[in-house]
């Protein structure tokens, strides 16, 4: 406050209300106090910078608390006042640089707007000329927790705790800032040394505690000094903390599960055997438990969580012996849990016991009718031999309740079953036999189910599911409306069933369907909206409650039908939403220390640090950059300039998902040669009544005076896909995707297919390797490995043949040759290293192509067809084998052998690798060629319901939704 | 064999349910009942179409809808009357006493409104199904008469109108004046 003083008292008197007014908002007051001081001191520094401070904060207000009409003109207002602010603030700072008030509201200035490294700068700047400032130090220690500047915010902790070590919140930052920088030992001394402050006159050596939150807060205080002894490998101090503390606790469950934790980590099994039978007794239902339980025992984990691809348990004999034996107790313990009887089918190989157990299981779901038996069982799947096992019992099971109503193996003095048993089995089988690829059979038993007991909502649902993996997403959409009508209650169908008609290509009847569980958009208020004003609301409130999966889904049924700017609208929302969820835990990092809820703040600090990687995130992401892409490509040949590289990548053909694929183009096209007469009257109608209702609604909102809603200046998105670079955009998703979720073999993808168009060629180079590293049998992978040579030989000879532009400096084209040299130099280093030696870069391909269909060929026949691929283009003169690639002369007979390796489907190729090898076949040979037409029929013959192969699937009227709704 | 009686739990319609009914209906019943007559089971006595459910499935139910005096069929009689237009039991479930609940249920609700402008239930079986009529007889119905080409597509098309009058018992209050 030093250079304030530089004013007369009075003034000074009047600078302080200044700050006072701010703090208590009351900004009216507080600019004309500024103003009046500036009167006479225009150029007074810090009261420039408050009355900048003050506008900011106000114009904050107008932002935020406006809401309602004329939100465009507001928004231009407040962008106005922001900028005056800046202004403001920047003036101040010139003329008082040396104020550490200048540069902390310069920060908190950057800090309103979210940009918090800057803030830090400034907060730094500030801390230069008043290093004790508690204020200024508190707040960057916030900023630097927020970007995770691990270190800086311990030495802010550290200052700050020097300063002042009478408060409570500066002897825990400080432990937190110790502990989160990796320095555990002074974490503990810290802990060690506040708790000596405490006062010890309470029951058990604690403080007396005055209410319920006193006494949790000490504990959860205690807890954190046991999470800060583990995570530093302690175990043994922890375990002897926990020891003292555990009647101060309150967190009891906790206190246990960590005490069996950290006695396994120190290699007591015997104790935390003891300790993990104390907790299963407790809750036999946690796999955690168990999981624990087995591990002191010296037996394998579980193998429930996916089975990493089908990994088998290797488990010894008699480990599978000492497991049975176990659960066989824990069994005669838990009669009724549910897990002690699940796990054993996942431990136990293939056998009688195997059978018996499963049949125990089974029965009693079956009995009671449990939906979801399939979903709990489908983990087993992994191993052929169990899924076989699983269909002969249940094929018994449905012979055994035909033939007396009594399960395989029931005495005939068993009660009988009731007739919904044997539905339950049909259910089961058409899952079964769905998840074998046994269409026609699974369709059989969804029928035979249908017809048994037509009234359960669940089974329209596993026929839809069928019909979707066979490819018709139509009909898979109508059964799930089917399914939606008969309980309109029902959120999880509603949603269900929007999820399938977006994929179906529905987007508005989706629309609508949602719309009934949206806020604001309900019958009531369908009646004075007009259904314009209804679609806004609705798509307001579901961005607002980030809505993730349907803004993905809505995304991608844009981008199918080539609406790029409302499918780029949504993924956008979804990037954002995760920008917000990690702007959001700004306020916890106060929060939490003051309320004392430690290991969850430490564990939230690193759950936002995991959070881009989530599939939600990477899945709106990575539809952005598709978009983005696409509509690089859509620009004007010459105004991308890509150049070469980009040349070669062929457009990126894969949309989001197969799913929907071909059911897309005009959604309810009465006008769609391919629908049947049926189909075509229903659709009709539907829109006449559509239009009715509309041109109604449109009426009464026009004699009314409807209340402005909140308006979205760009609500199709068009804005966002005006963009001038879009590849600038696809950047910077690109480079949160690598920093956030390197391990996903999709993220190298996108980023090769960015920076070829970008001619970036080393970006590229290392995107690929990335993609290899990670999945070497990709198909997409192996593409674009081939393409980037053949794209990088082209490169190289265009420079080859440039000459020199006229006029340019010889510096320029020094640097420019130097640089070049050093891509060059890189490339032929990364080439040899991939590629098998040979002489023309044609040659090498061709062997690399070749080992790459020797390794992976047999696995499907995506690598076969990319492989396919490769050989096609690399013999086509006109394609890649076009000059300046030596090697190898282009032949036709290798050309054919691409063809047949890009046609060689059989019976166990998926739909979406026949969707993609004709996609392939497409690209390479153009679609009138006899080639594609014959794999078209040879596939259609393999999925006759696959509406992308021309099929489909005609739903009975009667498992048609009734058309009165909607 | 005569199987033990199932377990059914008895509830009212529930209006965003409406369409499981319909689709028990359609299952078990050769005739379509028009938009209309579900509208009115859900507008004039939801509690008295009543829904049997095994578990959470749907297994049968009785449909019903209030009809006005000037609606009723007879000669000129006077007062509402309880028309029952369906009591449907899915094949597998059948003959494990459902229907009977669900028909003692649906009286049992209606008499419980006390409305005594209510004087009776009626309904209509085909000619031709027997077993039906001594279901029916069971509770209360009597045949009153045979009505000619009732049904359009089924054969016989004639039907038996059953009548089961209403009891109020004398405790309900009749305020006298």
């Amino acid at each position: 406050m030093s250079d304030s003083l530089l004013l007369p008292p009075k003034e000074a008197g009047s600078f302080k209300q200044i700050v006072r007014c701010y703090e208590m908002k009351q900004y009216k007051k507080g600019l004309k106090t500024a103003d009046g001081i500036l009167k006479k001191f225009p150029n007074h520094g810090e009261t420039l910078a408050m009355k900048g401070l003050i506008i900011n904060a106000s114009s904050d207000n107008l932002a935020g608390g406006g809401g309602g009409g004329g939100a465009a003109s507001s928004l231009a207002s407040v962008e106005a006042k922001k900028a005056e602010a800046y202004d403001l603030v920047r003036l101040g700072l010139k003329h008082d640089l040396k104020s550490h008030v200048c540069w902390h509201v310069y920060g908190l200035l950057y800090r309103s707007d979210r940009n918090y490294n800057q803030a830090i700068k400034c907060y730094l700047n500030a801390l230069r000329q008043d290093p004790e400032n508690t204020n200024i130090l508190r707040d960057l220690s916030m900023l630097q927790i927020q970007m995770r500047d691990i270190k800086g915010y311990a030495e802010t902790r550290q200052k700050l705790f020097g300063i002042r070590t009478n408060s409570r919140f500066n002897w825990i930052s400080f432990a937190i800032g110790q502990h989160l920088n990796g320095n555990h030992e002074m974490a503990v001394e810290v802990l060690n040394a506040y708790h000596t402050t405490l006062d010890t006159s309470g029951p058990n050596g604690g403080p007396k505690f005055s209410s319920d939150l006193e006494k949790y807060e000490h504990g959860e205080l205690l807890l954190y000094r046991a999470m800060v002894l583990e995570e530093g490998n302690l175990f043994d101090e922890a375990l002897a903390h926990l020891d003292t503390c555990e009647p101060l606790a309150v967190d009891h469950v906790g206190l246990k599960e960590q005490r069996a934790r950290l006695l396994l980590k120190a290699g007591r099994n015997a104790e935390a055997e003891e300790m993990y039978q104390i907790l299963v007794e407790f809750q036999p239902e946690s796999h955690s438990y168990h999981d624990g339980l087995r591990a002191s025992m010296g037996l394998p984990p579980s193998t429930r969580p996916d089975a990493n691809g089908g990994a088998a348990t290797s488990s010894t004999p008699e480990q599978i012996e000492r497991m049975t034996a176990l659960y066989a107790e824990l069994r005669d313990e838990h009669p009724k849990c549910s897990a002690v009887q699940r796990i054993p089918l996942d431990f136990l190989p293939v056998g009688t016991q195997f059978k018996t157990r499963l049949l125990a299981y089974v029965r009693r779901r079956l009995t009671r009718g449990i939906p979801s038996l399939f979903s709990d069982l489908k983990g087993l799947y992994v191993h052929a031999a169990k899924a076989a096992v699983i269909e002969a019992l249940f094929l018994e099971i449905e012979e055994s309740l035909k033939k007396s109503e009594l399960f395989p193996e029931a005495s005939a003095d068993d009660m009988r079953e009731a007739p919904s048993t044997l539905l339950w089995t049909y259910i089961y089988l058409a899952q079964h036999f769905d998840r074998m690829n046994d269409t026609p059979r699974a369709l059989a038993y969804a029928d035979a189910a249908l017809k048994h007991t037509p009234t359960v909502i669940d089974l329209y649902l596993v026929k839809a599911k069928i019909l979707k993996h066979a490819g018709d997403p139509v009909s898979s959409a109508l059964l799930a409306d089917m399914a939606r009508s008969m309980d309109l209650a029902d959120r999880y169908l509603n949603t269900i069933c929007v999820k399938k008609l977006l994929r179906a290509g529905h987007q508005k009847q989706a629309e609508n369907t949602i719309m009934l569980f949206t806020r604001g958009t309900g019958p009531d208020d369908s009646k004075h909206k007009t259904a314009e004003e209804l679609s806004r609301a609705t798509q307001r409130n579901l961005y607002d409650m980030q809505c993730s999966w349907y803004e993905i889904e809505c995304g991608a049924c844009h981008e199918r039908q080539g609406e790029l700017g409302k499918a780029l609208k949504k993924y956008v929302a979804v990037t954002k939403h995760y920008a917000d969820i990690t702007e959001d835990q700004f306020d916890f990092h106060t929060y939490c220390v003051r309320k004392m809820t430690l290991r969850s703040y430490v564990e939230m600090l690193r759950m936002e640090d995991r959070l881009h990687r989530e599939k939600a995130y990477r899945r709106g992401a990575s539809g952005a950059i598709r978009v983005y892409v696409k509509l690089h490509d859509k620009k004007p040949s010459g105004a991308g300039g890509a150049g070469v590289l980009g040349a070669v990548v062929r457009p990126h053909a894969r949309a989001a998902d197969i799913a929907g694929r071909n059911a897309d183009g005009a959604p309810l096209d009465p006008d769609d040669p391919n629908l049947t007469p049926a189909e075509r009257k229903r659709i009709k109608q539907k829109l006449r009544k559509a239009e009715a209702k509309a041109a109604s609604k449109e009426e009464k909102a026009a004699s009314k005076d409807g209340t402005p809603s909140t308006k979205d200046d760009d609500p199709d998105g068009a804005q966002l896909a005006s963009t001038d670079n879009p590849l600038g955009e696809a950047t910077k998703i690109v480079s949160m995707l690598q920093q956030h979720a390197p391990s996903h073999v999709e993220t190298h993808l996108l980023a090769f297919e960015v920076y070829m168009r970008s001619g970036k060629a080393i970006l590229a180079l290392q995107a690929a390797k990335q993609a290899v590293r990670l999945s070497p049998e990709s198909p997409a992978t192996h593409r674009n490995v081939c393409a980037m040579f053949v794209a990088c030989e082209r490169l190289f000879a265009q420079w080859d043949a440039e000459k020199p532009a006229e006029g340019e400096k010889p510096a320029v084209a020094a640097a420019r040759a130097a640089q070049r040299g050093t891509v060059r130099e890189v490339y032929a280093l990364e080439r040899d290293e991939m590629l098998p030696k040979g002489t023309g870069m044609l040659d090498r391909l061709e062997a690399y192509n070749a080992s790459y269909l020797e390794a992976h060929g047999t696995l499907s026949l995506a690598q076969r067809s990319a492989a396919g691929e490769v050989l096609h283009r690399m013999h086509t003169p006109t394609d890649w084998g076009a000059a300046p690639l030596t090697g190898a002369s282009r032949s036709d007979s290798a050309r054919a052998r691409g063809v047949e390796l890009m046609c060689s489907a059989d019976a166990s190729s998926s739909l979406a690798d026949r969707l993609d090898a004709l996609d392939t076949l497409r690209g390479v040979l153009g679609t009138a060629d006899a080639h594609v037409s014959s794999f078209l029929s040879a596939s259609l013959q393999a999925f006759p319901y696959a509406r992308c192969f021309g099929g489909s699937y005609e739903l009975p009227e009667e498992q048609r939704p009734s058309s009165t709704d909607a | 064999m005569d199987a033990a009686d199932l377990d059914v739990s008895l509830e009212p319609l529930h209006y965003k349910r409406l369409e499981q009914l319909r689709i028990l209906n359609a299952a078990v019943l050769p005739v379509r009942f028009p938009n209309s007559f579900y509208d009115d089971c859900v507008k004039s006595s939801s509690d008295s179409t009543v829904l049997a459910h095994l578990d959470d499935l749907l297994v049968g139910a009785v449909a019903t809808r209030v009809e006005k005096a000037s609606k009723s069929e007879g000669e000129g009689e006077q007062g509402a009357r309880l028309y029952i237009g369906s009591v449907c039991v899915l094949a597998p479930y059948r003959n494990r006493g459902i229907g009977g609940k669900l028909i003692a249920k649906c009286l049992a609700a209606a008499e419980a409104w006390g409305d005594e402008n209510i004087k009776d239930a009626y309904l209509h079986v085909q000619t031709s199904n027997e077993e039906a009529v001594k279901f029916y007889e069971k509770y209360g119905f009597v045949k009153q008469r045979v009505i000619e080409n009732y049904y359009k597509r089924i054969d016989p098309p004639h039907a038996v109108l059953m009548v089961r009058p209403f009891v109020y018992p004398p405790s309900t209050p009749s305020i006298q004046v």
